[in-house]
């Protein structure tokens, strides 16, 4: 018996792989196993020296069993020991999807939009080459008045020009829609002025709101509503002002987002921005679409404006010089997603 | 426009400070763009009188001004300088503009200080020489403690409706309305008409009035001068600045001719066709039906924007004849934008001044005329229409429901307006000098402005509608193609149109009739040029990694378009787990194939070529049959027209109208299969001309096929081989070894039938 531990203990020393340990169990236990034919030899034995054989033969072979499950154990702690050695360069980057960008003018008229859908407005669209009826004269601004000196307009035609505003897009649902009607127009205007503040294209959201109760308080609080979900919780002031298609009319500030309303160069020392004009609709307006007995607000932005406030981006050139450096930077900013 | 603070405060009662006051009138609508404060622009300048003057070298004069505890040497250049004028001086070892003021050496002379100009205290633009101060002026004083410089200087936006505050009174009223105060206002004494001279009125000029005199010319006074200035108006001499003082003071622009100058009478008419005159401005126009103030003869002014050169006053000027007069704006307008001439008197005149004014700024004229130029009224003819105020009803619950707002009576007496209550409800009466005002709507903004916007309310509107949330596909094709690893551009939409008619030249540009420069005169009909020129900018930045797409309008003569533009070049992004790997013709046709991905739409590429590209390695795109757009290689010729000569190939580009896909796949789930799903490799050869598509939808036709993708191709000659793995399945059963190779048969004899097939090597 003790020969056959020590062979045993010999050979395990020698075992490394579980195929070899495999192999060295059926010598042992296996079909012709040393300790299998020992028990073979057990029935030739007279019942006395049987039994008492048996028992130390079952002890053997129990001590046998143990031995080599124990290093099968062995086996598999070194291996696992083994693997858990093994290193990785833990800070090599991650294998990441190659991300483009968006641009940040896109990216603050989904993020505008999506305040205004959540607030009921649907969304229009209309052509950039518009009539000079729809741009201007609809919208009580007839040749000649003074107020086409605030934006000077490239002309296509006689009748057709860029539009300097998205409000051709209202004059055209009015036309074709019946009040009530909530939407906002997003799109690109073009004004005849180029210079270090001015770009002679840039990009307008406008809203409408037309219904037979509609109040100028409720131009207030939709502006305030949405003023304060893009910037954050912010002062809001409107002031007295002048277009030809609403009356009353406002410019909207906010409080200074550089500054916080201690005066800074950006707000020019007054502690407010100017970000958004609003107003009623003119009734001329009302009447030259054909509503009857209907009221409206109105209000347009400009998006570059909000996009450089936002980002704190400074040159409004940079918005169009598509510099990658410069795109780049927005691959991870918020596309908004849907309801706010 | 720009108000003097004092001048103001000559008009109204103001109690509180300048800041607060620009505050309330920015928040009246009146938007104060600049507070300039003068007092504190003086510094440490004091006044001084010039003593003596003696020329030292070119242009150079060398003075010794008295300046109180001591006399100073000071150079100047301004030879109009006189001795005993007085001015104001900076000397050496005080401060200005926060510098210290150092001596300085011209022509081996020191210079202890020196002369003040406006422009150098910021109340002028531009100054041609030192400001002459008051001879009662002590000498040796601060300037910052003489009241003329304790004065502020507002830079007032005025929209265009607010034509009445145009003037030093008008901006009084306001102030006026806000605080309650009375306005004071002259009394001028009325001078009688006689008749000798003929004034002939137009329809557009319904009242005139013109007074002839005999005047002294000279220099303003310090006081008027000053405030011309801070006005923004350079004084010139006596006649001219009293003219400005009243514009600017009351609103009426008015004009003096030299009587002795002109004939007999004065005409208001339309200009006679190609009539000529030359302006004080020293141009000729060519008038064309505008209005013209004539004097029986000629032309002597274009009514409302400029007199005559003719019939300047000059120094020798004795009689003059003073214009006081109401034009139509939109006549005074049309002139001024045509002859792309405006002045501060077409200004006011085309915003439409109070027509109900020329006869009290005429007296207002000759009391300063009097005082100021020795004036002697010899005759006045006053062609007058006073136009009636207008009357407007209206009903306090109806704005009150316009604006949200619970305005009790009261208030609305409170506007400047006179209000009656009459049986058919409230009447307010407006003043002449208010054209802006005209309806309900008007008085509503003029109660919340004079309350303040900040009084409002703010409710939300309870609208109901059915809004179709019309989902922006653009927002879909945006997001993916940055999940792609392209970044998005903006571009501006007109661009070069002898560029673009190089590229494509059958097409018919679209032009602009007034563009900024040369190379942005024309509408894209492609968003090529935009990308191209990005692709540009940035390789000569120094990145070499580019992929951009641009979704934009496009535009033809009578129609616009939205599209998609993708360009792609150089290498993509280098990461430590890949290897070096340029972009490729691929790379754009998968761009392209992972929008049409997103769509219910029904693509077909054909080998067609198109304009801007290479004619083997490019495609077009059709939807449903319809033509979309085009991908490719850029064509060789194109490097030349732009500034990437030093590249030779490699830039791909696709663009497609995306007004086609408008509506979302939608499809029904696919049962999972419920036996297992085997793979085989099929290894077949074709002709290179067969299109792999066809092959590939081929296989996936046979309903036991799973799925398909081509894994392996290389040329063989004229020849290709193609690797496709095929997923096989069975609904009802497992399929055995025979089963698959029969599949596999099956398959490939379509194939050999259908594209000539062979099996590789075999």
């Amino acid at each position: 018996m003790h020969e056959i531990l020590e062979k045993l203990d010999e050979k395990l020393k020698k075992t490394i792989t579980q195929e070899d340990l495999k192999q060295l169990k059926s010598f042992f236990l296996g079909k012709n196993g040393i300790v299998t034919n020992l028990f073979r030899e057990l029935s030739k034995l007279p019942q006395e020296e049987r039994i008492e054989k048996g028992k130390i033969f079952n002890e053997l072979k129990h001590l046998v069993t143990e031995k080599i499950e124990n290093k099968l154990e062995d086996i598999k702690n070194a291996k696992k020991n083994q693997e858990l050695e093994q290193e990785l360069d833990l800070f090599l980057d991650g294998k990441s999807l190659n991300v483009g960008s968006i641009h940040p003018v896109n990216l603050v008229i989904k993020e505008i939009s999506d305040i205004f859908l959540s607030m009921g407005f649907g969304v229009e669209d209309g052509p950039e080459v518009e009539l000079d009826l729809y741009n201007f004269e609809l919208l009580n601004v007839p040749k000649n008045h003074p107020a086409r000196d605030m934006q000077d307009t490239f002309y296509i035609d006689e009748n057709r020009l860029l539009r300097t505003q998205t409000s051709g897009v209202q004059v055209r649902t009015m036309l074709k829609k019946q009040p009530p009607l909530m939407f906002i127009a997003p799109g690109k205007v073009y004004r005849r002025d180029s210079d270090l503040t001015h770009s002679p294209m840039f990009h307008q959201i406008e809203g409408l709101a037309v219904d037979k109760d509609i109040k100028f308080s409720d131009l207030k609080g939709v502006l305030e509503t949405f003023l304060n979900k893009f910037f954050g919780k912010t002062k809001v002031r409107f002031r007295p002002s002048y277009f030809p298609f609403t009356e009353p009319s406002a410019e909207v500030d906010i409080g200074c987002v550089i500054c916080g309303g201690k005066g800074c160069r950006v707000c020019s020392y007054t502690g407010y921005l100017e970000v958004l004009g609003c107003g009623m609709v003119h009734r001329n307006v009302l009447k030259n679409v054909g509503y009857e007995n209907f009221r409206g607000f109105a209000f347009g932005l400009g998006v570059e404006r909000f996009a450089m406030l936002k980002y704190g981006i400074d040159n409004i050139r940079l918005m169009f010089e598509n510099d990658l450096r410069f795109l780049e930077q927005f691959s991870n900013s918020f596309y908004s997603k849907g309801l706010v | 426009m720009k108000v003097s603070y004092n001048w103001l405060k000559e008009f109204v009662d103001i109690d509180v400070n300048a800041y607060d006051l620009a505050d309330k009138l920015t928040l009246s609508g009146l938007e104060v763009e600049s507070v300039f404060d003068i007092q504190k622009a003086c510094f440490d300048s004091v006044v001084g009188k010039i003593l003596s003057k003696e020329p030292i070298c070119s242009n150079l004069y060398l003075l010794i001004v008295d300046a109180g505890k001591k006399q100073s040497s000071i150079v100047t250049s301004d030879n109009s300088l006189k001795i005993g004028d007085k001015v104001g001086i900076v000397l050496a070892g005080s401060y200005f503009n926060n510098n210290l003021v150092k001596e300085k050496k011209f022509c081996n002379v020191v210079s202890e200080g020196f002369l003040l100009s406006a422009s150098e205290i910021g109340i002028e633009e531009s100054s041609n020489s030192v400001l002459l101060l008051d001879d009662e002026f002590v000498v040796g004083s601060y300037l910052r403690d003489i009241d003329a410089f304790r004065d502020y200087i507002f830079d007032i936006s005025i929209t265009p409706n607010r034509a009445d505050c145009l003037s030093i009174l008008g901006i009084a009223r306001e102030v006026s309305i806000y605080y309650n105060k009375p306005i004071k206002l002259k009394e001028c004494k009325v001078i009688k008409e006689d008749n000798n001279f003929s004034v002939t009125l137009d329809n557009d000029c319904p009242s005139y009035i013109a007074s002839i005199m005999n005047v002294k010319l000279g220099q303003s006074c310090f006081d008027m001068r000053l405030k011309l200035i801070k006005s923004g108006v350079r004084p010139i001499n006596n006649i001219v600045d009293i003219t400005n003082y009243c514009m600017i003071a009351l609103g009426q622009p008015m004009h003096a001719f030299d009587k002795d100058k002109i004939g007999t009478e004065i005409v208001v008419r339309n200009s006679y066709q190609k009539e000529r005159i030359v302006a004080l401005n020293d141009l000729e126009y060519e008038l064309d039906k505008d209005l013209v103030i004539s004097d029986g003869v000629k032309a002597i002014a274009i009514a409302g924007i400029m007199g005559g050169k003719h019939s300047q006053i000059d120094e020798n000027t004795k009689h003059i004849l003073l214009e006081s007069a109401y034009f139509a704006p939109e006549r005074i307008r049309k002139t001024s934008r045509r002859l792309k001439l405006s002045t501060e008197s077409s200004y006011r005149f085309e915003r439409g001044i109070d027509p109900n004014l020329n006869e009290y700024a005429t007296y207002y004229a000759i009391e300063l005329l009097q005082q100021y130029a020795n004036a002697n009224v010899v005759g006045i003819t006053k062609n007058i229409n006073k136009k009636n105020p207008k009357r407007i009803e209206f009903d306090i619950d109806e704005i009150n429901n316009f604006l949200g707002s619970n305005y009790n009576k009261s208030k609305f007496y409170e506007l400047g307006f006179d209000v009656e209550e009459t049986p058919v409800g409230l009447i307010a009466t407006i003043p002449t000098h208010r054209i802006d005002i005209e309806s309900m709507e008007d008085l509503a903004e003029e109660i919340a402005r004079i309350e303040g916007y900040d009084k409002l309310p703010s409710t939300i509107p309870r609208i109901k509608l059915n809004v179709n949330t019309n989902i922006n596909t653009k927002d879909h094709i945006r997001e993916v193609l940055k999940l792609s690893g392209l970044s998005e551009v903006i571009n501006y939409s007109f661009v070069d149109g002898e560029l673009l008619s190089k590229l494509n030249k059958n097409k018919s540009l679209l032009y602009l009739k007034n563009p900024l420069t040369k190379e942005q005169n024309c509408m894209r009909n492609t968003l090529f040029l935009g990308l191209i020129d990005n692709l540009v900018f940035n390789l000569n930045h120094n990145i070499k990694s580019i992929a951009m797409f641009e979704m934009g309008r496009i535009f033809d003569l009578n129609q616009e378009y939205d599209a998609l533009g993708i360009i792609m070049h150089g290498f993509k992004p280098l990461n430590w787990y890949t290897q070096k790997n340029n972009f490729d013709f691929y790379d754009i046709k998968g761009a392209f194939e992972s929008i049409f991905g997103l769509f219910d739409c029904n693509i077909e590429f054909r080998m067609e070529e198109s304009y801007l590209l290479h004619p083997k390695k490019s495609l077009t795109i059709y939807n449903d049959g319809r033509y979309v757009g085009f991908i490719g290689e850029i064509h060789p010729d194109i490097y030349d027209l732009f500034d990437i000569k030093f590249l030779k190939s490699n830039i791909f580009y696709g663009e497609i109208l995306i007004d086609s896909f408008n509506k979302f796949k939608s499809f029904y789930f696919k049962p999972l299969p419920k036996f297992p799903i085997v793979v085989r490799d099929l290894n077949i050869v074709v002709e290179k001309s067969e299109n792999v598509n066809y092959i590939k939808n081929t296989i996936s036709s046979f309903d036991f096929v799973y799925n398909v993708n081509l894994i392996d191709r290389y040329d063989l000659g004229s020849k290709k081989s193609l690797n496709f793995r095929i997923e096989l399945y069975s609904l009802d059963k497992t399929l055995t070894d025979a089963d698959i190779e029969q599949l596999i048969n099956e398959i490939f004899s379509k194939l050999s039938t259908r594209f000539r097939a062979t099996i590789r090597g075999g």
